[in-house]
């Protein structure tokens, strides 16, 4: 009964209802949608790498080198010795190695140059391990293996014929006609950076740095040998065991034979998220800014609404309702448009991204699940309903006050 | 069951007693002040007075609305005024009806919903579909009166919903305030015999305010409220 009565009462305020609902929906919206792309952001951040134990390169800040190496984004760092990879590969506590060459690209994407051992042991997301949605790594040395998204948007297929530049940029006037690469394989999509990855061989790496007349000479040689790299950008270690991580780190740190550096990809990516969690916090400051002026909103709408109600609160009265239940009433109802506007936003936002994600997956490489169901934003939604709690208490004391005074007739 | 009040009255046998009942609204200075009385059950009595006398006053202590300062008021030899606020909000709920000029219904619910609450508030379990029919031939009313909202209905039949909630619960004592003031002349007869009939059906205690002397003749019973009640300017008048 006491559910039709603030239902009944609603609907027959029901401009006022709606637009505060719609108030609140949009304000709980921004906030689910900042929550779950925060989450989604941080998510994704943490899949980029995994089952890596060291990252070894040049010292150059351990931000830089995360960066560089990993997403693939920010300066140069200095190059190391290919020596040092062996040095690495010969280490008792060394499980495996993947090198890293980096400073090439085509066509807008990064080149990666790089051996076998990045497909077999280049783990991302919940160790998940790279697999080729066509054809396979690479034989040949001008075989390239593409990330999906540069499939997708360059619409290359195996069998492709392609050319990479020396630097980074789109366009490159050092465009090598002569070493034109082959696409021979196609990897699954990874929700990370090495979707827009060109892969190539260290040698491949070696050869377009070549002047063309010289590549062409040790072609037609067969003196492949040559082109065996002097340097790498960085390795990726991965150990046999866990607790060497700390011995063999000082270890690299120290190296006499070439200046080298270590990091922990675990410590590195906690340290650039909190850089970034003060954006993200900023953005839910802001977005509860907005909750709460939905909320003043919601607020004034029931106090507002008890001047016309003194009708109905004298009825309720006269029927043997306590003041307390008036009290109660104004609560529920407060806790019923709440519902419906959380109802409403969580079904807004799940459509949006259900309709969103292709669409932001092509155009920014976006990987949202249209999942919005965490426990952060359950808890987010606990919140939501005892902030409404909270503005309900105002009106709700106000009605219990009317309730009390009320005359049964003037 | 007895008819006048008696000079030793059984608390038993009253609908209302009230001893040296005084009141005053928190933003006034004037003292209401009761002398003793005495109503016995299935009373009918017409309770008038000049505007401002304390008609409604009266009525709104009776109801438990109001809670006197000083005294006791028995409804049905429950003191009411030594209830807690729930516990005496429960009791109007379930032993007191009231009609009145406004403030009947609730103007959102329908006619049904309306006399529901009077139930569910009252926490009984009666089968108030039942017992709506049985009144509706009553007070003249259609079937199809039921699932309207209140707002669609004329002033008559809105007064006479409002009898139908009054009874719903089975009363035993029956506050009527003004409740004929919006109709005309022939609504005001019809509205009264209904009213009536409704009361000889529970034998209900009434006490009926109104200014309309043209009412008068439907009761034996004629009481000033100045012969009940006084209003003294100065908290030391004090019965
Ligand atoms: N809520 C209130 N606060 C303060 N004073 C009030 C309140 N209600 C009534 N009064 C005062 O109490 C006195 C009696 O009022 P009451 O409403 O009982 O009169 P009444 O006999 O019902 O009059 P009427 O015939 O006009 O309805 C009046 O002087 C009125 O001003
Ligand atoms: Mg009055």
């Amino acid at each position: 009964m006491k559910r039709i009565l603030a239902w009944k009462s609603l609907v027959s305020r029901k401009k006022t209802v709606i637009l505060t609902c719609l108030s609140l929906i949009v304000s709980i919206s921004v906030l689910m949608t900042v929550e779950h792309l925060r989450a989604q952001a941080k998510d994704s951040f943490n899949r980029t790498i995994s089952g890596t134990d060291l990252i070894v390169g040049a010292p150059s800040g351990e931000l830089n080198l995360l960066l560089y190496t990993v997403f693939r984004m920010g300066s140069p760092t200095n190059n190391i010795q290919f020596d040092s990879l062996d040095m690495l590969n010969k280490q008792k506590s060394v499980s495996w190695t993947i090198p890293l060459s980096l400073g090439d690209s085509h066509k807008g994407y990064r080149v990666l140059g790089t051996n076998q051992d990045y497909f077999e042991h280049f783990k991302y997301g919940d160790k998940r391990s790279l697999s080729f949605s066509e054809g396979e790594h690479f034989d040949d040395l001008f075989d390239v293996v593409i990330g999906a998204e540069v499939a997708k948007a360059l619409n290359y297929s195996l069998g492709d014929k392609l050319v990479i530049a020396h630097g980074i940029g789109s366009t490159s006037f050092q465009n090598h006609d002569n070493a034109p690469f082959t696409v021979a394989g196609i990897l699954q999509p990874t929700g990370t950076p090495v979707d827009k990855t060109v892969h190539v061989s260290l040698e491949a790496i070696e050869a377009i740095h070549l002047a063309p007349a010289q590549l062409t000479r040790l072609i037609e040689q067969g003196r492949m040998d040559l082109l065996k790299p002097k340097n790498i950008t960085g390795v990726l270690v991965g150990l046999e065991n866990k607790f060497a991580t700390f011995s063999l780190q000082r270890m690299i740190n120290n190296y006499p034979d070439d200046r080298l550096m270590a990091v922990l990809p675990g410590v590195a990516m906690t340290q650039m998220w909190s850089l970034m969690e003060s954006v993200e916090n900023l953005l839910m400051v802001i977005s509860l800014l907005v909750l709460l002026a939905s909320l003043f909103g919601l607020m004034t709408m029931l106090l507002a609404s008890m001047n016309e109600r003194s009708v109905e609160i004298a009825v309720l009265r006269t029927l043997g309702a306590s003041p307390l239940t008036v009290l109660l009433l104004i609560v529920y109802e407060a806790l019923l448009i709440t519902a419906l506007s959380v109802v409403a936003a969580y079904a807004l936002v799940s459509l949006a991204l259900v309709s969103l994600s292709d669409w932001l997956a092509q155009q920014y490489g976006l990987f949202l699940s249209s999942n919005l169901y965490s426990m952060n934003v359950l808890i987010l939604v606990g919140f939501i309903f005892i902030a409404a709690l909270v503005a309900a208490i105002v009106p709700a004391i106000e009605a219990y006050r009317k309730a009390l005074q009320v005359q049964l007739s003037a | 069951m007895t008819t006048v009040s008696q000079e030793t009255p059984n608390a038993e046998s009253l609908a209302v007693a009230m001893r040296n009942v005084s009141f005053s609204y928190p933003s006034s200075k004037s003292l209401f002040s009761c002398n003793q009385w005495d109503l016995a059950k299935g009373e009918r009595i017409f309770l008038h007075g000049a505007s401002g006398s304390g008609k409604s006053t009266m009525l709104n202590l009776l109801a438990g609305i109001s809670k006197p300062t000083a005294g006791e008021i028995k409804i049905n030899g429950t003191h009411i005024n030594g209830l807690s606020q729930s516990k005496r909000d429960r009791f109007r709920a379930q032993h007191i009806g009231v009609v009145f000029q406004q403030f009947n219904l609730v103007p959102y619910l329908s006619v049904l919903q309306n006399v529901q609450l009077a139930a569910y508030f009252a926490k009984s379990s009666i089968d108030v579909m039942g017992k709506i029919k049985e009144m509706l031939a009553l007070l003249k009313l259609s079937e199809a009166v039921i699932d309207k909202p209140v707002s669609d209905l004329s002033v008559g039949q809105r007064q006479r919903v409002a009898i139908m909630r009054a009874f719903i619960n089975t009363p035993d004592l029956l506050l009527v305030d003004e409740p004929t003031s919006s109709l005309d002349a022939n609504a005001r007869d019809g509205f009264m015999r209904m009213l009536m009939a409704m009361c000889d059906r529970n034998n209900a205690t009434l006490i009926f305010v109104s200014h309309d002397e043209a009412l008068r003749e439907h009761f034996s019973l004629h009481v000033p409220v100045s012969s009940l009640c006084s209003w003294s300017s100065n908290v030391e008048g004090k019965v």
